[in-house]
């Protein structure tokens, strides 16, 4: 049966210039198509399913190819298509900062930062990638874009973790050093228990290394809806009881200290120059000019899912309230949505109700996302030993919902200081993965212990505690926003749920909430949509 | 004496003591105990009750992070300093008003009880249920400003008070705030800071100390936050009083504490 969608005249144009900016952009953008990724994914018409133009998608951006990327533009993902859309219009990447190469690796920000993979870059994509490069794309370079560079680069075997989960290593100094370069003195010790990857080890990386290190492998973070993961309020973080906010060394101003996976970079800026230094390997830091240009881009751009295909368009005036980019971008930041006065995601109610009865399937779909809404910010549940989450006032255990912890509107991260530990990167929770690291934590006899696994703690990922030096903040990771979900799986700061599906599954055993079959498949089709 | 005779008369005593000091002047009844709370589900957010001698308390509901009473935790330990409110019962606990209660930090996997909701157990007076809030929300915009400290300047204490063994004083924001605030407006060429170590006597004559470090802890935590605050490291200064303080009945928590001083230029 072929579908058919309900729509309206809104639901596509999500530019203000509407459809010749987009074509417009289609022609610009179709000149830098990669064949081998448009050959990786099924191939794309230009018309949505309600017979809308969109541009150019499944497009890999090279970088330093120069092409210039449309003001809005949207992509095919795994379950219909992502929005992109450049507030302050089309963005010319030749010379641009973040689309060329500042290191001596040959990536950009683009590399991990992908449009059509909603900011971020899917395991689909790097696979992709190592089929149409044979692993030679500056994707797969040897600092971080293999398990360890003491590794043989040409093996596969060598940038498993890339190809299987997504992860790229992050080497950070050990003892822990504060934002102005200071040490900072841990109260805790940190041994290697397995060291699968061999970095940890390694006399030139490791631990024992000259310059001790710690490599943990995490997910690039989503770079676009700046504004809601970068606003801060407030002198004191909620999750460190009485510790100050950071600010914003340029402002003055609070930052939200919801960036990266452990927050270690407070500006935008300063996450440009971490990761240029770092992940592209620069012999110096980039300029005030392009630090100013790399900020402004990601400053105006917005990505969201925007057409799903069971449920057709996700922006039409029959849509839920909230859904795609053009609303991150008209919404303000910093507002609380654990409540039904501002609902995180918006209102789904539209879709609750029955609508058409010659298109069942749509509205099956529709309806089905419509309680996945409901359960993801209605269905208490018990949240217990959840390290920043039940230990900083609310109980423990804490009957709530999704949406209590995911509580930033639009987002559904945390408002602010996000870090927590839910059980991804620790033991128990996280069980035992063969192939990512294990570190043994052992905290000094007088540091306040983590709440719930004391002072020793196995942990794949020490999170936050890398920068602290905080027993209490060991395994705690930085909330992740939803936008863009279906365009950039796997999830989790270390890839360890492959699908949504798997997302949903880790929650319902950590907190034994004991969804049925049918409510998994809601809150899945309702994350699609974000 | 048989030293278990002498053992008996001790406790007795001891017992004695404290109930005495049990017993306010108003006529309120002190409990001061250590024991692991007890969640208790109902149709809409669940109660906490801790047990003690016989006897089951009623200490509070699940409510917001601002709430005046903050949940304790299983896997804790919980310190109950509450005044005990005579013939009034909630979720079956006798209600314990003004209540004061400490999460202790080490881990007790002996406390992990959790009640299933039955329908002689309410609490109908919550202000929220375990969904979002109803009705809209407080926006997180820019908070009110404070008003600047203006001259005369003279020399100011702030004090803190902090749960048992805590090293921060999670609730004591707005004292941190003011203290900064005052030693900012004052350009304070010194700032001294004191840190307690406190103990508490139970109801059951026994006393519970604090860890031996906590003090200096305290001291040291509330400096960086200074730092942090802005105010400038030369004129900070720390010191701590590594014996405890003993305090009984409904005011021991006052002598978990810490001082910030602020002398001005």
């Amino acid at each position: 049966m072929t579908p058919k969608y309900r729509y309206s005249t809104k639901s596509f144009l999500v530019c203000s210039s509407g459809v010749a900016l987009l074509v417009t952009g289609l022609l610009l953008w179709g000149s830098g198509l990669d064949r081998a990724r448009a050959q990786s994914r099924s191939s794309n018409s230009n018309t949505t399913g309600t017979g809308a133009p969109y541009a150019a998608s499944n497009q890999w951006i090279e970088p330093g190819s120069g092409n210039t990327l449309p003001a809005s533009a949207n992509y095919e993902d795994e379950s219909g298509k992502l929005g992109v859309l450049n507030t302050s219009g089309p963005v010319d990447s030749k010379n641009h900062p973040f689309f060329t190469p500042l290191g001596t690796n040959g990536r950009a920000c683009v590399t991990c930062h992908q449009p059509a993979d909603g900011m971020s870059i899917s395991v689909r994509t790097i696979r992709a990638r190592w089929s149409a490069t044979k692993g030679r794309d500056p994707l797969f370079a040897a600092i971080d874009g293999s398990n360890c560079p003491a590794l043989p680069q040409d093996e596969e075997s060598s940038h498993s973790l890339l190809l299987n989960r997504g992860l790229f290593r992050v080497s950070l100094p050990w003892p822990p050093r504060a934002a102005d370069g200071s040490q900072v003195k841990p109260d805790f010790r940190i041994e290697v228990i397995r060291d699968p990857t061999g970095c940890n080890n390694n006399p030139n990386y490791g631990l024992n290394s000259a310059n001790p290190a710690v490599s943990v492998y995490r997910r690039p973070r989503v770079v676009a809806n700046a504004k809601y993961f970068t606003s801060g309020s407030g002198l004191f973080s909620p999750k460190q009881l009485a510790m100050p906010m950071a600010t914003d060394p340029e402002t003055g101003k609070p930052v939200g200290m919801n960036m990266m996976s452990d927050a270690r970079a407070l500006t935008l800026k300063a996450q440009a120059i971490d990761a240029v230094m770092n992940h592209e390997q620069g012999k110096s830091a980039p300029t005030k000019e392009q630090l100013q240009k790399i900020e402004e881009f990601e400053r105006q751009i917005f990505s969201a899912q925007i057409f799903d295909n069971a449920a057709g368009s996700l922006v039409g005036e029959d849509a839920p309230s909230e859904l795609g980019p053009q609303h991150l971008a008209n919404e303000q930041p910093g507002i609380l949505g654990d409540n039904f006065g501002t609902p995180v995601f918006g209102n789904f109610d539209v879709w609750k109700k029955p609508g058409d009865k010659d298109l069942p399937a749509q509205d099956a779909a529709r309806e089905s996302i419509a309680r996945g809404s409901e359960l993801f910010f209605n269905r208490p549940f018990w949240i217990r030993d959840s390290q920043h989450i039940n230990s900083i006032g609310l109980g423990n255990p804490v009957k709530r919902t999704c949406s209590t912890c995911h509580n930033a509107r639009m987002t559904g991260q945390d408002l602010v200081s996000g870090w927590v530990d839910v059980g991804t990167a620790n033991l128990p929770a996280a069980g035992d993965q063969l192939d990512l690291p294990l570190f043994k934590v052992t905290c000094d006899a007088t540091a306040p212990p983590h709440a719930y696994l004391g002072r020793v703690i196995y942990t794949h990922d020490p999170g936050r505690a890398l920068i602290s030096g905080k027993c209490f903040d060991v395994g705690t990771i930085v909330m992740q926003q939803f936008r863009g979900l279906a365009a950039r799986a796997p999830y989790f700061s270390n890839g360890s749920a492959q699908s949504l599906r798997e997302l949903v599954d880790f929650y319902d055993r950590r907190y034994s909430i004991g969804f049925t079959d049918q409510e998994k498949q809601d809150l899945v089709n309702f994350l699609k949509t974000l | 004496m048989k030293p278990a005779n002498k053992a008996l008369a001790l406790l007795s005593v001891a017992l004695i003591t404290a109930s005495a000091e049990d017993n306010k002047p108003g006529g309120q009844e002190v409990k001061t105990f250590l024991s692991c709370p007890i969640v208790r589900d109902t149709k809409t957010v669940p109660c906490w009750l801790a047990e003690n001698q016989g006897e089951t308390y009623y200490l509070g509901i699940q409510a917001d992070q601002a709430a005046a009473f903050q949940p304790p935790q299983l896997l804790h330990k919980v310190l109950v300093e509450g005044s005990v409110k005579t013939g009034e019962r909630i979720c079956g606990g006798v209600v314990l008003s003004p209540i004061k209660i400490s999460v202790m930090p080490e881990i007790d996997y002996s406390c992990n009880l959790m009640l299933p909701a039955v329908d002689e157990y309410a609490v109908p007076f919550a202000e929220r249920g375990p969904g979002p809030n109803n009705p809209a929300p407080r926006a997180a915009g820019p908070r009110p400003v404070q008003e600047e400290p203006k001259p005369p300047f003279p020399v100011r204490e702030f004090t803190l008070y902090y749960d048992f063994d805590a090293e921060r004083a999670g609730r004591m924001a707005r004292v941190i705030t003011e203290a900064m605030t005052y030693a900012k407006a004052a350009h304070a060429k010194q700032i001294q800071i004191q840190g307690y170590r406190a103990a508490v006597r139970l109801s059951d004559g026994t006393n519970l100390e604090e860890y031996p470090w906590i003090a200096q802890h305290r001291a040291e935590v509330m400096a960086e936050t200074l730092r942090d605050l802005g105010i400038p490291a030369s004129t900070i200064s720390s010191a701590w009083k590594g014996e405890p303080d003993t305090g009984v009945g409904s005011d021991a928590y006052l002598k978990r504490r810490l001082t910030i001083t602020v002398i001005p230029d």
